[in-house]
């Protein structure tokens, strides 16, 4: 008797430790095997660029280029940030970047909020038609507004300015939180709004303390997506910001690549890149499954 | 009284309609709207951005069938779009459907989704510089694994090489996304179903193929139609990569255009080739929503 599978039938209740009975599930394991490998393979991949950027950030320049690209900085150099994040204006960057991602994004998402409740609120002449016309910006590409876009603000004396990039990026952000936040207007019970009305509250009051607070976790989600795409943004940003103080990081950094060409500092380079990366990361850790879950709704009903 | 009630509140509330409406629609109108429209103009002028636009009737258009340069331009983006679709469609839907049961798969997704969190430069730039001859270390894995000819490439200075690596570095940075919306169909999926599969003996694959992708098959349409509107538009990895070469090898609509419009300053045709991706894009957005409203039938 080596093993129980291999006693006759007939004897198999007299074996005391009866084996598990018989599961139907595939007897091959190894899928799972090749699954967790390629996983982990193709994650490894991808940490190591992080990796690779990290251990170059901390190393010299001459060591840069006479050591392995995986090796260990010999000597640690900190110092590489604070030259990134002063002497090539990383935080001129960083700052250009938080001004344009919070004005634009904050008001946006303010004037949103009302057009959205209005339009699946209240039933007015024409409703259809706006909606539509809201609507219609989600197939709008940037290069079908860029050349005049480009005109308008110059003559508007915008061009090249913060402001004016705020502006376009609160236009820009309009049709998609509309089109996401309506919707939650929609499945809202209206109870309380009738509630309130009866109460006596006009019906701005009735708007910013009664449905605002209702909404407010669509209201997050719209907020993370247009705050991960405004910060990314890149087109607008490279046409109209032609000055490096005014920059914001997707375009500076472009430009600090192309110094770092001649001036060969690259180490400083990669410590830049090494801080950009920090601020958008620290916020996924935070909030990976709402941002996930807002753009797949997005993606999904578009 | 009671009837008189949501009166009240109807009346109320439209004397928010315009305060409500007006900030949005004014900014949207100016920075949107108005540009859009006024593309269809410029689009039949001639402009260098100084004088006054001169009327030349569809004279662009007819110039855009004959620019071998815009033609090559197109295949270029058809071969990133097809490129990208083969690359990120198996590998999203690969992890999405793996990583909904795995023990570690909390862990995985993060890993996978990070590099979105990444200003597409910030991505664009790392692979580039991973991938340089001179000190990039792509090569020296190569070298590693023994794969010396490929190791001597310059990944990004020959043209049929390239594309992939830009195709590759887009796919790796947007792939977590990708992997959620196919994770998102799949959850859809009951699971009832799955689990009487299961126990009728079915492997795990065997349960994807049969139970699973007929379900997800409506939701990859429309995500194949997305994806062939952003690959369209494909612009930021091929400025910060290639910047379009080696010789023009990666020059795509969108680069074209901008060099077109912002460094010869030929307003005119650049406004056009806009027109021809917007109609192409309007196409496809048509196309999707018909998909979307069919399916919609089906549930």
């Amino acid at each position: 008797m080596t093993t129980p599978t291999a006693t006759p039938p007939a004897v198999v209740s007299a074996v005391p430790p009866a084996p598990a009975p018989p599961r139907r599930r595939p007897p091959f394991r190894g899928g799972r095997l090749l699954t967790h490998l390629a996983l982990a393979s193709y994650c490894l991949t991808s940490v190591s660029a992080f990796v690779w950027c990290a251990m170059v950030s901390l190393k010299t320049n001459p060591e840069f280029f006479s050591s392995s690209p995986w090796s260990l900085p010999e000597d640690p150099q900190w110092g590489n940030y604070a030259d990134a994040w002063n002497g090539a204006q990383i935080s001129r960057f960083f700052l250009n970047s938080l001004y344009v991602t919070v004005a634009s994004v904050g008001v946006s998402l303010l004037f949103a909020v009302m057009a959205a409740y209005v339009l699946a609120r209240v039933d007015f002449p024409g409703r259809s038609l706006v909606r539509l016309i809201f609507l219609s910006g989600l197939m709008m590409p940037a290069f079908l507004v860029i050349v005049p876009l480009y005109f308008l603000l110059n003559n508007l004396g915008l061009l090249g300015s913060l402001h004016g990039l705020v502006l376009v990026y609160i236009a820009t952000q309009i049709p998609f939180s509309i089109y996401l936040l309506s919707s939650f207007f929609q499945s809202l019970p209206k109870e309380l709004e009738e509630a309130a009305c009866m109460d006596g509250a006009s019906p701005t009051r009735t708007f910013f303390s009664v449905v605002l607070p209702q909404v407010s976790p669509a209201i997050a989600s719209v907020a993370l997506l247009n705050t991960l795409s405004i910060w990314n943004e890149f087109f607008f940003a490279l046409v109209f910001l032609s000055d490096p103080e005014q920059q914001t990081i997707p375009v500076g950094i472009l430009g600090l690549s192309v110094n770092a060409q001649y001036s060969a500092n690259w180490v400083q380079l990669f410590a830049g890149l090494v801080i950009t990366m920090i601020p958008m990361l620290v916020l996924f850790a935070f909030a990976q499954e709402r941002i996930a879950r807002g753009v797949s709704v997005g993606a999904l009903k578009g | 009284m009671p009837r008189t009630r949501p009166n009240l509140l109807e009346r109320q509330r439209r004397r928010l309609v315009v305060p409500f409406l007006l900030p949005a629609l004014l900014l949207y109108a100016l920075f949107m709207l108005y540009p859009a429209f006024t593309t269809f103009y410029v689009a039949l002028t001639e402009w260098n951005g100084v004088s006054a636009p001169e009327w030349v009737g569809v004279d662009n258009f007819t110039r855009l069938t004959d620019d071998s340069l815009f033609s090559s331009t197109i295949t270029n983006t058809i071969v990133f779009t097809v490129l990208g679709a083969l690359v990120l469609f198996p590998g999203a839907m690969f992890f999405g459907y793996v990583t909904q049961r795995l023990p570690l798969g909390r862990l995985y997704r993060f890993l996978i989704l990070a590099p979105v969190a990444l200003s597409v430069t910030t991505a664009a730039l790392l692979w580039k510089f991973l991938a340089d001859p001179n000190f990039g270390a792509v090569q020296k894995v190569l070298r590693a694994v023994g794969l010396d000819s490929l190791a001597s490439v310059e990944l990004l200075g020959r043209p049929n090489t390239a594309m992939l690596m830009v195709v590759l570095a887009t796919v790796w940075h947007g792939i977590g996304l990708w992997m959620m919306f196919f994770a998102a169909a799949a959850e859809r999926v009951p699971a009832e179903l799955k689990e009487a599969a299961t126990l009728d003996g079915a492997s795990s694959f065997q349960v994807f193929r049969h139970v699973v992708w007929p379900l997800m098959w409506e939701v990859t349409r429309t995500l194949l139609i997305l994806w062939m509107i952003q690959g369209l538009q494909t612009f930021a990895f091929i400025i910060a990569m290639t910047n379009g070469g080696p010789l023009r090898a990666t020059e795509v609509i969108g680069t074209y255009l901008y060099k077109v419009a912002f460094a010869s300053s030929e307003f005119g045709y650049a406004a056009a080739i806009a027109v021809v991706l917007f109609a192409a894009i309007l196409v496809l957005t048509l196309l999707s929503q018909r998909l979307t409203r069919r399916e919609s039938e089906q549930y």
